[in-house]
């Protein structure tokens, strides 16, 4: 349903970024701790909202979570996303329900979609070269 | 503080028609609203020493070279569609300050036949995000990104679409009273609404803002005679992460939430004393959004007043009479500001609010960062 080869691969040697890439890459799901207080956060920053903290450590979760809210897209606009309807929503994670992932909602009809289902992450690879590892959420009693 | 005794006024208005095509160049447009807003402000083009233009579009260098100005003043404000009433803050400043005498904010825009605004480059803050959470997931697009806000407040509060239909339905009725609205002339019944196409669900074609080929400006000045319209309060403030809506929490703060708190403390005013509110609508639900968030109505209880007339002239709460970007033309706000003016001045004809004193207007711009203002006549 995505044009996988179309879509627009960012700078994936941007530094906030390399450790989440390089953890899809290797089908996990990593985000930022505070080394110092141990505050999760998302999406990648500098320094830690709580304690002001530069020092941070990478650490996988389980691609899991629920739908917290999202859209269904009726007139296609972005480059690799010709054909609509698609879902696109935000997913609170299982683990650390505060952190939400943005990404699409597949293997489902999209309107079908609901706020508060189960999603589990699958891990797709796209862009001209295959060059990044996307996160898609499927339906968790779906084939899980 | 910008109340009290020391206040700025706005002074003169301007814009050209609206429409979905005009052939003149943009900057052609921003010539000719800047120049009707010093005529409407009794002043010689030349006494302007102060702009603030809209970052990313028509720069200042343009109307300054064109018009032979020499600025005392020049700032821009980088907060989208906030802008048109953070500008108001800025401007008031600088007034008051000394800095400027009269100071210029003007709109030139071809929203209509120039490039499709998916396809404009990004002016929003956090681009990283953008480029890495964002676009390879499909999303790109204002109503998109707004869409999913309003699915959340669906999901905590409820809400039916035929009372985002009648935002949409109010705006176009206001606008069939406002013969240069782009809209003019052409009905739209809840049929219509609900028929339309779905952009980015739960918003359909009638919950998007026009785009809008036309100028709009304003003058602020040190001035307070009896015509000017008085800038009563005016604040600014951005959402919790203003460079990111996933992970806010609470979801739905905005900057609003607490300009307009700074503004009713400032001045000892609330909602209910406020004759008209211009309510920056990109989107059908951000209306409703902002209606909450400013205080018109409790969480979840915006519908309640948007029901049976009550944004409509004569209405409880008359919103955007003006048609709004909805239904007047898309001018990033500015016309809101216009409009509101135009009200106080009682020169609205068909469509005034009756002795109308007082108005609020708010901005809304990159994501979700707030401005609101108060404006009063001088017979408050």
């Amino acid at each position: 349903m995505f044009d996988l080869d179309q879509i627009p691969v960012p700078d994936l040697s941007d530094p906030n970024f390399v450790p989440f890439w390089e953890g899809t890459r290797e089908h996990k799901l990593k985000i930022q701790r505070c080394s110092d207080c141990g505050t999760y956060r998302w999406p990648p920053r500098i320094a830690c909202r709580s304690c002001r903290s530069t020092n941070v450590e990478w650490v996988a979760v389980e691609p899991r979570g629920t739908l917290y809210t999202y859209t269904v897209v009726g007139r296609p606009t972005a480059k690799g996303f010709s054909s609509v309807p698609y879902a696109v929503g935000f997913v609170a994670l299982d683990e650390v329900p505060h952190v939400r992932i943005i990404g699409n909602i597949v293997d489902i009809d999209p309107s079908a979609v609901k706020i508060g289902m189960a999603l589990e992450g699958r891990f797709v690879t796209a862009g001209p070269d295959e060059e990044m590892t996307l996160i898609h959420w499927s339906p968790a009693d779906n084939g899980a | 503080m910008l109340g009290g005794k020391y206040q700025a006024c706005i002074t003169g208005v301007g814009n050209t028609e609206y429409r979905k095509k005009i052939d003149r160049p943009a900057e052609v447009l921003a010539i000719e609203a800047a120049l009707a807003a010093a005529a409407d402000a009794g002043i010689d083009p030349r006494q302007i020493d102060g702009i603030i233009p809209y970052p990313g579009h028509i720069g200042d260098d343009v109307i300054q070279a064109e018009l032979g100005l020499n600025p005392r003043f020049r700032v821009t404000i980088d907060m989208g569609g906030c802008g048109a009433v953070s500008a108001l803050r800025v401007a008031s400043l600088a007034v008051l300050s000394g800095a400027a005498n009269h100071v210029l904010l003007f709109r030139g825009l071809k929203g209509s036949s120039g490039v499709r605004k998916a396809d404009r480059p990004s002016f929003l803050p956090g681009q990283p995000f953008r480029r890495h959470l964002e676009y390879v997931h499909g999303m790109n697009t204002p109503a998109q990104r707004y869409a999913v806000l309003c699915q959340r407040y669906k999901h905590e509060y409820g809400l039916d679409r035929r009372t985002l239909g009648e935002i949409a339905l109010a705006a176009r009725t206001h606008a069939n009273l406002n013969p240069n609205a782009q809209m003019h002339g052409r009905d739209l019944t809840m049929e219509d609404y609900l028929a339309g196409r779905m952009i980015a669900d739960p918003y359909t074609l009638f919950d998007c803002c026009l785009e809008t080929d036309g100028a709009s400006a304003v003058i602020v000045s040190a001035r307070n005679e009896t015509r000017d319209v008085r800038i009563l309060s005016v604040a600014e403030a951005q959402g919790i992460s203003p460079d990111d809506t996933s992970n806010r929490d609470p979801f739905l703060d905005i900057g609003l939430t607490q300009a307009a708190d700074r503004v009713w403390n400032d001045l000892g005013m609330g909602p209910d004393d406020m004759d008209a509110a211009m309510i920056y609508d990109c989107f059908t639900f951000e209306v409703l959004h902002q209606i909450e968030e400013a205080g018109f109505a409790r969480h979840g209880e915006a519908a309640a007043l948007i029901a049976d007339g009550g944004i409509r002239l004569g209405g409880k709460l008359p919103i955007n009479t003006h048609g709004g970007m909805l239904s007047e033309a898309h001018q990033a706000g500015l016309n809101h500001v216009v409009e509101a003016v135009r009200q106080l001045r009682g020169e609205c004809g068909a469509r005034q609010v009756e002795n109308a004193r007082l108005i609020a207007v708010t901005g809304w711009g990159q994501l979700g960062d707030g401005s609101f203002a108060v404006l009063g006549g001088h017979n408050v």
